[in-house]
């Protein structure tokens, strides 16, 4: 796909999230009680929105000076960084199977299914973004 | 690994974004490979080489740990 229709789509696809979790958070917040989960997801925004403007200024700044949006380095970092984050991931899932079953049985941190899975999704897109920035720093072999 | 890109570069006159940009990859993959932190496949080599008027052999200067 050419260059700029990619950055066209990106940004769509951005601004889709971005909306969609304004939508959700504004949901949140009407709902009666569960103060901290609405201030939770206000802060989930908060973060879509800021990833969303560091995402978008940095693939325009790539459309400009004339460079590709992907390389063969960057495509290894990416790829090294989604392996280890879907394993990392996993034993957190482990982790807070292990936690509501064994731990906690007097389920004081009991939420519905829906909230412990946006919980996995944000701390997937964590540990990604973190890795990747990581190896992005370090460098990975080739 | 060592490479010997800096020097072929400077003999050239170009800079990193110059030879980034005749081989069509990001300016921070050519820094990576200067430092010897990121070894490039077979194929990237050969196109850096080309544009350097080199070859692979005489760029990259492999090192047993």
């Amino acid at each position: 796909m050419e260059e700029k229709a990619r950055f066209r789509v990106l940004v769509v696809v951005v601004v889709a999230v971005v909306a969609g979790g304004a939508l959700f958070a504004v949901a949140a917040l009407s709902a009666p009680g569960d103060v901290p989960w609405s201030l939770a997801t206000v802060l989930i925004l908060i973060i879509l929105a800021l990833v969303a403007i560091v995402v978008v200024g940095k693939e325009r700044k790539d459309l400009k000076s004339g460079f590709p949006k992907e390389d063969e380095r960057s495509r290894a970092i990416k790829d090294r960084a989604g392996y280890l984050a879907f394993f990392v991931s996993l034993y957190f899932l482990l982790g807070m199977g292990f936690f509501q079953a064994v731990l906690d049985e007097e389920q004081v941190f009991a939420r519905p299914p829906a909230e412990w899975a946006m919980i996995y999704v944000a701390v997937m897109g964590s540990i990604f973004l973190a890795l990747h920035a990581y190896l992005n720093r370090k460098g990975v072999p080739g | 690994m060592r490479t010997r890109i800096k020097e072929f570069r400077a003999r050239y006159d170009l800079t990193q974004e110059d030879l980034a940009k005749k081989i069509g990859v990001r300016r921070e993959t050519i820094l990576f490979i200067e430092n010897g932190k990121y070894i490039p496949s077979l194929k990237l080599a050969h196109d850096i080489a080309k544009v350097l008027k080199s070859s692979v052999d005489e760029l990259f200067i492999f090192e047993r740990d």
